[in-house]
């Protein structure tokens, strides 16, 4: 699964130890979801979403679809 | 052993964790021991009863934190864990008993108490290298 959590993060100037405190996960977890080791549960990534404020497709996306959504749906 | 979960409720329940191996290590050491040395004892089978009950409280306490830890990457982790060391367990001590069962007293006999112990230094050795795979490197 690839997602965008690397650049949703510098976007807000966030550590991965500050994304990791505000989802109460460790920066382990943070780490390996962002560097595509581990795919997250649904929970978790409309956490991700909700802690984003965009929809959870737009932050994880499936490598197989080809149809990419670049722009979150207002 | 693995990297802290900034939780503080898993950090919690993690030292509790913690806390209850220790204490349960202790006293399955000390109780096993003394049941060995006071066979036909009555006191020997209370002692054993101990021990026994001790590692039970071991498997309880890793039950939970296995199902309450909030961190699904960290618990996955911690699963996978568990089920390495106790496939290695069963896979070295099954063949040990095949060892010992054609070899005629020639090698020396496992008593089953150190299973427990065998599990536990297997599980420590697994967590080490499963977290060590995911260190996060820095930002």
């Amino acid at each position: 699964m690839n997602n965008r959590l690397r650049v949703l993060r510098a976007e807000r100037n966030w550590s991965q130890a500050e994304l990791a405190q505000k989802l109460e996960v460790s920066r382990q977890s943070v780490n390996a979801i962002e560097t595509g080791k581990y795919d997250p549960s649904l929970p978790l990534a409309f956490r991700f979403a909700r802690l984003f404020e965009l929809p959870v497709e737009f932050i994880f996306s499936d490598p197989m679809s080809s149809a990419g959504t670049d722009q979150p749906k207002q | 052993m693995c990297q802290a979960t900034k939780s503080p409720a898993d950090r919690r329940f993690r030292r509790h964790c913690q806390i209850a191996t220790g204490l349960s290590l202790v006293v399955f050491t000390v109780c096993s021991q003394a049941a060995l040395r006071l066979h036909g004892n009555p006191m020997g089978l209370v002692l054993s009863g101990f021990a026994g009950a001790a590692f039970f409280a071991e498997l309880v306490s890793v039950g939970l934190l296995t199902t309450r830890l909030r961190d699904e990457f960290q618990r996955t982790l911690l699963l996978r864990s568990f089920v390495w060391a106790t496939l290695i367990t069963m896979g070295c001590t099954t063949v040990w008993g095949f060892i010992e069962m054609h070899s005629h007293g020639t090698v020396p006999h496992l008593d089953v108490i150190w299973i427990p112990m065998i599990l536990l230094c297997f599980t420590a050795a697994a967590k080490l290298i499963i977290f060590r795979q995911y260190r996060p490197e820095s930002e």
